[in-house]
């Protein structure tokens, strides 16, 4: 009873804040992984700017490795500097990112893990204070075992859900996070992803709805092995986002955002059914 | 209506300063002084050596208690920043779920500050709660709450007296850098038994006390037991859960002769808490201590003390294919022996402490892998303090405390790079010395009276800490890892200036008390920017240090006797930190920086059954980091932090009510009946717990700014029976 006299009166709501404005800062999301390249640079908007970050064109930006190197041309159609030979990541090898933006000079270089070969994706139940939480689980190879390795995992949905397509931006990720293969089984890493309680699913409220799947909702997962700068770089920003601090750029020049060399892995999508 | 409150309080204040202006010259009589010293020194002679046979009932001991703590005592108190808790106010405070709590009143005192609404802790003169040190009996109690802190551990009806030391301390006591807590167990009653239960909303208590041999030995025994757990079995989705928490003192007195007394004391708080098989979190404070007074002679008497305590925390997670379990520990063993000596005008303390530590600051299982780092330290103080009476005006309280910290060796021990990888292992063998500290801690107090009605008060300290909790949070939980003093992390230290004026009216009925108060702090750790307590089994590898100031004055009103009594205490404060790698390596607010905070304390003796108290607390917004830009990462939209700490959150404010009904029952009156009811947050306010920044599409912004609250109005009822 107690419980739920705090229960009822704890509440949520929305406040009024004044935010200072700020000289927009330029943000550079550089990517060189087993699938191609793309290095994306966006500037910082007003906080009560609603229009999402595109790619800006002027910048020279290029990617170079073993003493090779290219230069990215700008993509309307994405916004982002991809490389016209179709140039891939190779693992093992170091690629250095250097970009020129409007007097700014950034540069920043990263090394490519081995992959981890996802092996099984699935969805679980477990019971959980008389309700039943869903879980995401797969497994994957760890290619070293004998040494600390790092993964950044993101999971996508489709959706046909009418709410949803209304009212989320589903290119924003439906859960992601970094891992390390501490206390792993030797070759072996094995992760869950918390999805939603059965009886959240259940109600159904408004407030929840971006956290929940609905029945028939088709679900990603992409695994990347990346080297340890940027998993300091997503810890950081995961973590920072409520304790109020920015991530760590692993990217010379005074600019936010990262540069990468990851090896990607992706598991065959799989459909969720309440039941 | 906040603003009129304000005012309404501030006029108050300039009313009551007004009793200040000098009138004709006060008299003490003979009787009066008399019945004063009387008081105080039956409660210097409590703690120490249980003089319990010179009152003959409970009633009696609280009014010698509140006497004792009176406007004239305050005043001639030659320490700075000194707060001295009385048990009896303590039990009409309203109290959340009716449970007393000594923390949560000590949260309304001047430069005293809560950590949050559910917290514990408690923050000092721009302080962490991490840098508090909480004495019982002498034994140092870490994480010191119930229920992740909604409660302190500490049994009101097991304690005689309290005593917080504002960082301005006297020599025999160190440890901490913002603060010591000096909590006192109760002695049992050497001329009858006293018995008392109580019933709240959320636990029971019972004590027992007597004479085991009259006039020689007596024992006291409190126990709480928390019965949430109980109500959880009859529910049937949190019927396997686990929620409860417990705490029980004892305390056996004996006196050899009058020369010579022996004080047995042992406390014991331990808190379960469980989500079925699938988490867990226990943490749990064991003290135990031996304590030896010997009064020589008018002249002399000396303290000894032999103290063991242990404070553990236990962590386990098993879900899914997650199997984790982290434990932790601190473990004091401690000789302590003061000697105090009058030699004219001169009261001499000196003395020596010496404890070996050991600290397992985490001991993980994290699926297959195994890790555990565990320290030890032998460390050592001697003081010579000199309170000197310099005439009739002035008093100065000087003393120097020598402190000495050696890493014990037996565990590896490390060397850093800027960005915490290990470039290098030391391999060192059991017992030997791998580093030693050595600072002297000077301390200093000076009073000077102004007439018979006012005084004026200057100090300076210097203090030191080794053991400290790194908390991720704003708050502390009982998951923080707790590390100390290594070949790498120095201890942190603090100097501190205070300056005072203390005045009362010629009967004491008011009196008035303004300090103000400059503090540096070196070598003061936090976790580096996206390290969290599991990131690595070796702690130093996650923490950057660097520096914190802070600065303020408080003011406080305090009204002593009549029907109506109370205080009315502000405190204006400013604390910031400067640790490179932080902030771009430039001052910034710290997270528990607040301006203003303002409590008012009343109790009212209705009728001769009925009393009731009323506290309101009002504090402007808590320091905080807000976004000042967004940007897009891989589709998804972040915030960025133009500075650390740069926002404010919305102002808090609360009334509390409480009204308790005592009545002696039963064919010989030996029985007392007290109803005590409640009600926390009488205006139900929404008052800030957590706020949030939140990506909405349906927003015109894109953002959405939530306030969390916690606690609404809650009622609460409690009946304590005393025999």
């Amino acid at each position: 009873m107690l419980m739920m006299l705090v229960a009822l009166t704890s509440c949520k709501k929305e406040i009024e804040m004044d935010y200072r404005e700020v000289e927009p800062l330029v943000m550079i999301e550089g990517r060189v992984t087993n699938e191609g390249v793309s290095v994306l640079i966006t500037r910082t908007r007003n906080m009560d700017d609603p229009a999402r970050g595109k790619g800006l064109a002027g910048a020279h930006v290029r990617i170079e490795t073993d003493g090779v190197s290219e230069q990215l041309l700008y993509d309307a159609s994405t916004g982002c500097y991809l490389s016209p030979s179709g140039m891939k990541g190779q693992t093992g090898k170091t690629y250095r990112m250097t970009a020129d933006f409007e007097g700014g000079h950034y540069e920043a270089s990263s090394t490519m893990p081995p992959p981890a070969n996802i092996m099984s994706a699935q969805f679980r139940w477990l019971d959980f204070m008389n309700d039943r939480m869903l879980f995401f689980c797969f497994e994957a190879t760890d290619a070293m075992p004998d040494q600390l390795n790092y993964y950044w995992c993101r999971m996508d949905r489709q959706t046909t859900n009418p709410w949803l397509l209304e009212h989320v931006d589903l290119t924003e990720a439906y859960r992601w996070g970094v891992f390390d293969n501490r206390g792993a089984a030797p070759g072996l890493i094995i992760h869950d992803i918390m999805c939603m309680t059965k009886n959240n699913a259940e109600k159904d409220k408004e407030d929840d709805r971006k956290r929940l799947l609905y029945d028939g909702d088709i679900v990603t997962l992409t695994l990347m092995a990346i080297d340890h700068p940027t998993f300091e770089y997503f810890k950081s920003l995961s973590s920072g986002q409520r304790g109020g601090a920015n991530p760590k750029s692993n990217i010379e020049g005074g600019c936010l955002g990262y540069f990468t060399a990851g090896n990607v892995s992706r598991a065959n999508p799989v459909v969720y059914h309440p039941d | 209506m906040k603003i009129f409150l304000f005012y309404c309080c501030f006029f108050r204040f300039l009313y009551l300063f007004s009793y200040l202006c000098p009138r004709k010259h006060h008299r003490i009589t003979p009787m009066k002084l008399k019945y004063l010293l009387l008081c105080a020194s039956l409660v210097f002679a409590l703690p120490g050596t249980a003089q319990t046979e010179d009152i003959e009932h409970e009633d009696s001991l609280q009014e010698v208690i509140v006497n004792a703590h009176s406007a004239r005592k305050r005043m001639n108190e030659v320490q700075m920043g000194v707060e001295k808790i009385e048990i009896t106010t303590l039990a009409k405070m309203p109290v959340l779920f009716g449970e007393k709590d000594i923390i949560k009143s000590l949260q309304l005192l001047p430069g005293v500050k809560s950590e949050s609404e559910t917290s514990g802790g408690y923050q000092v003169r721009g302080g962490k709660a991490t840098q508090n040190l909480i004495l019982l009996d002498g034994a140092s109690i870490y994480n010191s709450g119930h229920l992740m802190g909604i409660f302190s551990a500490f049994n009101d009806d097991a304690l005689i007296n309290a005593t917080l030391y504002k960082g301005m301390m006297p020599a025999e006591l160190g440890g901490a850098t913002s603060s010591v807590f000096d909590i006192s167990t109760r002695p049992g009653n050497m001329q009858e038994y006293h018995v008392s239960g109580s019933i709240g909303l959320l636990a029971a208590k019972a004590m027992a006390e007597g004479p085991i041999k009259k006039d020689r030995a007596s024992f006291f025994v409190a126990a709480r037991r928390s019965y949430v757990d109980l109500l959880l079995k009859a529910s049937k989705d949190f019927k396997n859960n686990t929620l409860n928490f417990y705490d029980m003192n004892v305390r056996l007195d004996y006196k050899l002769n009058e020369k010579h007394r022996l004080a047995l004391t042992a406390f014991h708080s331990r808190d379960n808490m469980g989500l079925e098989d699938l988490m867990s979190l226990k943490w749990d404070n064991i003290a135990v201590g031996l304590n030896w007074f010997h009064a020589a002679s008018d002249r002399y008497f000396a303290k000894t003390r032999l103290t063991y305590s242990n404070y553990g925390s236990d962590a386990t997670i098993d879900m899914m294919s997650t199997h984790y379990g982290m434990v932790g520990f601190i473990r004091h063993l401690t000789l302590h022996r003061e000697d105090h000596l009058t030699l004219g005008s001169h009261q001499m303390n000196l003395g020596l402490e010496s404890t070996l530590l050991h600290l397992q600051s985490a001991e993980w299982n994290i699926n297959l892998l195994h890790q555990r780092e565990h320290r030890k330290a032998w460390t050592n103080a001697f003081w010579v303090n000199d309170d000197w009476k310099v005439g009739r005006l002035l008093d100065v309280s000087a003393g120097v405390r020598l402190r000495l910290f050696s890493v014990l060796g037996g565990v590896p021990y490390y060397q850093f790079d800027d960005n915490g990888n290990i470039t290098e292992t030391q391999t060192t063998s059991n017992g030997e010395f791998v580093k030693t500290y050595v600072h002297p801690e000077p301390r200093l107090s000076m009073k000077l009276q102004l007439g018979a009605k006012h005084s004026l008060k200057l100090g300076y300290s210097r203090t030191t800490q080794d053991i400290r909790a790194i908390s991720g949070n704003t708050q502390s939980m009982p998951i923080d890892r707790y590390t100390m003093t290594s070949n790498i992390l120095l201890p942190e230290i603090a100097d501190q200036v205070a300056l005072g004026w203390m005045g009362m009216t010629k009967d004491g009925t008011y009196d008035f008390s303004a300090e103000t108060y400059y503090k540096h702090i070196n070598n003061t750790y936090d976790y580096r920017d996206g390290k969290s307590f599991y990131s690595e089994i070796e702690i130093e590898r996650l923490l950057l240090g660097g520096r914190g100031r802070a600065y303020g004055l408080e003011l406080c009103a305090r009204k002593n006797k009549g029907r109506l009594t109370g205080w009315m205490s502000y405190t204006l404060s400013w604390s910031e930190n400067k640790i490179p790698g932080i902030n771009g390596g430039k001052w910034y607010t710290a997270p528990n920086d607040r301006r203003h905070d303002l409590n008012i304390v009343s109790m009212f003796r209705l009728t001769k059954h009925w009393d009731l108290t009323a506290t309101w607390r009002y504090t402007t917004g808590q320091a905080m980091s807000a976004p000042s830009a967004k940007y897009e990462i891989d589709g998804t939209t972040y915030y960025y932090y133009a500075e650390r700490n740069g926002y404010r959150a919305p102002v808090y404010h609360r009334l509390d009510l409480s009204a308790s009904h005592t009545k002696r029952i039963g064919r010989r009156r030996r029985l007392t009946r007290i109803w005590t009811f409640g009600v926390y947050n009488v205006y139900n306010r929404y008052n800030p717990f957590t706020i949030s920044f939140v990506n909405d599409m349906d927003k015109p912004t894109g953002t959405k700014t939530e306030q969390t609250s916690i606690y609404g109005i809650l009622p609460s009822v409690s009946f304590t029976l005393k025999y």
